[in-house]
């Protein structure tokens, strides 16, 4: 029976001139639209597996200087979203003089074509919510990410309303020397720390990698961990350090996950990484 | 009165009514002028403002016309064809426009004749002018025959040498035969302008007026019986002229990219405001939206008499049509299209058309000049950098160095440590603060653009070879260094010389 429907399916599909079978085509949505980091530890820790397409997430920097060093997260984070579609990416001038301007073959050298990139400027630093509103609302996007002092409440609050009604993506990252309250569905600090060596380079800098910690979601608890971007497989990948400070790659030792209590340090409990794990798959199987 | 000081002592430019009835003249000296009525009131003149003043009448005189042009410095050329039965009939069109002015406190003469040149003269030379002159259609250059021979616009020297002959009014001049005209004046030029403004006044010469601004091809107008004051009712008028504007777009097919909401104020001048789009677009609801959050910077002032709203940049716009059943990929990404395109006005509108941008390759080797911003287009697929390379190769080089995520318009100077001249960095201190390189990678060596005239005068930088490096501090920061020229090649005229160091980006 099923099998009947299926080729009936398929038939329709090939006379709307579709090349895929409507087989693939399911399979494609269940496996390729989940948005996540590439690494299943990490992914597991996520609420419901997965980073949501109809949410905010904020990232700040542990430091204020550091704020330039954000954008490669999200850029890469942009790499990662199964999706096609332009960006919209807003950036204070303030913050473009401080940090420098969104670079094209930068962006290239990511894998990301910049062709996909649309530039906002603003002049004011109050004009940052309305354009995020606006362009999260619009549908017209695949993602919307945000530079800036961080946003009132009120303002992260609508911003969520308008994720979830438009099911588009917004980042917002922190450039500002406060941290203050927001609605955001994920929230993350991030500094930057030495990667693991280009094997093919030892002399050169290595993966570019972050102490990641996830201070707040919906649906999971938070952690903390330490990932690097793998340029060949496009995908983050758990690292961890080393006794001398700099980091191994994966395969050499495997990384941890740490649970983060709200004072803001991780607990330095192995044991609890499995755990976090379990509790992950679990919610992603309900 | 108005006085200029000048090579002949000081002068009167200007009188009002009753200096020139107690004697003054224009171009007369002020101390003869002061013996005739010594009680004249003076006042330096202030052409400047003058012109300034004349430039908003003129833009307050687009309510009657959109063809207005500033005529010298104390006159106004309106075309009204076709305009007329807007305001009730020609009559009633020089009546308004003349106690509106007066209303202002300015005193006006107006003509309107068959052509520019007749209006001229009769609004500055014809007897009753006060009141609006109006030549009968096809008749202008006959009523303009009893005016003297300066309403022809010409040089005051051919007018002294017209009278000289004989020559008082227009009349004469047109009854003489063309070649005797000519055959009186010693220059040809002489006679060639001469006859050139004759032409002019009975329309053998069409004269085109250059308008303030191009007028636009849609263009529709309102007045109001009461003056507007509030912005509700600004926003009402707006939203009624677009319904038309729209009406008249569709008829023609056509949608436009800029749209010109003009408000005629009461007291006179106008406010202004303006969308541009990044595509043809005549509906009017979203157009409107563009338009609301500006509708503010309109000041109502003491009321607003009139709006016009214009279309420019016009362009043909199919409608595209909407499945009806069927929603295929393509209607799919047609919506989101349309969807991006309302973005970006939306944005672009309320940020500046210039801080809404897209990123487009270029073809440079140096990394400052390898990208520009454009507008960002919405029609279909985007202009994706693979395809421009692929279309390109060797305009748009495939570079495989690395490239950082961010750069600095400027170029930051950082004070550098390196372990030998040639070499990398070990310490550099950028904005204050000492940062320790564990690695690096590098050189990769940028040579100035030495095939372009003039590039050694193009700014030091960008006139010195450049070595960059990719290097990573002790926290796992990542910067893009680079060294600014060669130590064996310093400038002839430095011999302490040395190369200085640069933060152009950061990973």
């Amino acid at each position: 029976m099923s099998t009947q429907l299926e080729r009936l399916r398929d038939q329709i599909h090939q006379i709307e001139g579709r090349t895929k079978t409507f087989a693939a085509l399911k399979q494609r949505e269940s496996t390729i639209k989940r948005w996540q980091f590439g690494d299943e530890a990490i992914d597991a820790c996520l609420p419901e597996g997965a980073l949501s397409y109809d949410s905010v997430h904020d990232f700040s920097p542990d430091h204020s200087t550091n704020a330039a060093f954000l954008s490669l997260l999200a850029a890469l984070l942009i790499v990662r979203l199964p999706r096609k579609g332009r960006i919209l990416w807003c950036t204070t001038l303030q913050d473009a003089r401080e940090n420098g301007v969104l670079y094209g073959p930068g962006l290239r050298m990511l894998g990301l074509d910049p062709g996909r990139m649309i530039i906002a400027h603003l002049k004011k630093e109050r004009d940052l919510a309305f354009v995020l509103e606006e362009a999260t609302r619009a549908k017209a996007l695949a993602a919307v990410v945000g530079e800036g002092p961080p946003l009132s409440f009120t303002a992260t609050r609508r911003l969520v309303l308008a994720a979830q009604e438009s099911g588009t993506p917004c980042l917002t990252l922190n450039t500002g020397r406060t941290v203050s309250a927001s609605a955001a569905t994920t929230r993350w600090r991030v500094a930057p720390i030495v990667g693991p060596p280009n094997p093919e380079d030892p002399a050169g800098p290595g993966f570019p990698a972050w102490s990641l910690t996830l201070t707040r979601a919906r649906g999971s608890a938070p952690f903390s961990c330490n990932v690097c971007w793998n340029d060949e497989t496009h995908s983050f990948n758990l690292v961890s350090p080393s006794r001398d400070g700099a980091l191994l790659p994966r395969e050499a030792q495997s990384g941890q996950i740490l649970p983060y209590d709200q004072r803001g340090n991780p607990q330095r409990r192995s044991s609890l990484s499995t755990q976090t794990a379990g509790r992950g798959g679990h919610s992603q199987a309900s | 009165m108005l006085v200029e000081h000048g090579t002949r002592g000081t002068r009167i430019t200007a009188v009002n009514g009753p200096a020139a009835r107690a004697g003054a003249m224009i171009g007369q000296a002020l101390k003869d002028a002061r013996a005739i009525y010594p009680l004249l009131q003076v006042e330096q003149a202030d052409p400047d403002a003058d012109i300034k003043l004349l430039d908003r009448i003129a833009h307050w005189a687009l309510r009657y016309s959109p063809i207005v042009m500033m005529d010298g410095n104390d006159g106004l050329l309106i075309d009204i064809e076709g305009c007329a039965h807007l305001f009730g009939g020609e009559a009633r069109l020089i009546e308004d426009a003349i106690t509106r002015l007066s209303r202002a406190g300015l005193t006006a003469h107006a003509a309107l004749a068959d052509t520019p040149g007749a209006a001229w003269a009769l609004a500055r030379f014809g007897a009753g002018a006060e009141s609006g002159l109006i030549s009968p259609i096809g008749e202008s250059a006959l009523t303009a025959r009893l005016l003297g021979t300066p309403a022809l616009r010409l040089d005051d020297d051919v007018v002294l040498l017209l009278s000289r002959l004989g020559l008082k009014s227009i009349g004469q001049l047109q009854d003489l035969p063309r070649a005797t005209l000519e055959r009186r004046f010693r220059s040809r030029e002489v006679a060639r302008s001469v006859q050139w403004r004759l032409d002019q006044l009975d329309g053998t010469i069409r004269e085109p007026l250059r308008p303030l601004r191009p007028p636009a091809p849609f263009r529709v107008t309102m007045p109001c019986p009461e003056p507007a004051l509030d912005t509700a009712a600004i926003s009402f008028a707006l939203n009624e002229l677009l319904l038309r504007l729209q009406y008249r777009l569709e008829e023609a097919g056509q949608g436009g990219r800029h749209f010109h909401f003009i408000c005629f104020h009461a007291d006179g001048g106008s406010s202004d405001i303006a969308v541009r789009l990044s595509r043809p677009d005549r509906q009017a609801g979203r157009i409107a939206r563009l338009f609301a959050d500006r509708l503010e910077q309109i000041d109502p002032g003491y009321g607003i008499d009139a709006f016009v709203l214009a279309a420019d940049d016009v362009a043909p716009m199919e409608l595209p049509q909407k499945s009806l059943t069927q929603r295929s990929d393509t209607t799919f990404e047609r919506d989101d299209d349309e969807r991006l395109a309302t973005l970006i006005d939306t944005l672009s509108n309320r940020l500046g058309t210039q801080n809404v941008t897209r990123l487009a390759p270029a073809a440079s080797h140096l990394p400052e000049r390898a990208w520009r911003n454009t507008a960002p287009v919405v029609q279909g697929n985007t202009v994706l950098w693979q395809d421009a390379h692929e279309a390109e190769p060797h305009a748009m080089p495939l570079n495989t160095a690395a490239r950082p995520l961010r750069l600095f318009a400027r170029p930051e100077a950082v004070d550098v440590i390196a372990e030998v001249p040639d070499g990398p960095p070990m310490r550099f201190t950028w904005r204050r603060v000492a940062r320790a390189v564990i690695r690096a990678r590098g050189p990769e060596r940028v040579a100035p653009e030495w095939w372009v005239p003039g590039w050694k005068d193009n700014g030091q930088v960008s006139a010195q070879t450049r070595d960059y490096y990719e290097v990573e501090d002790r926290e796992g920061r990542r910067y893009w260094l680079f060294r600014a020229g060669l130590y064996d090649d310093p400038p002839q005229d430095q011999p302490d010389w040395r190369p200085r160091w640069f933060v152009h980006g950061l990973f």
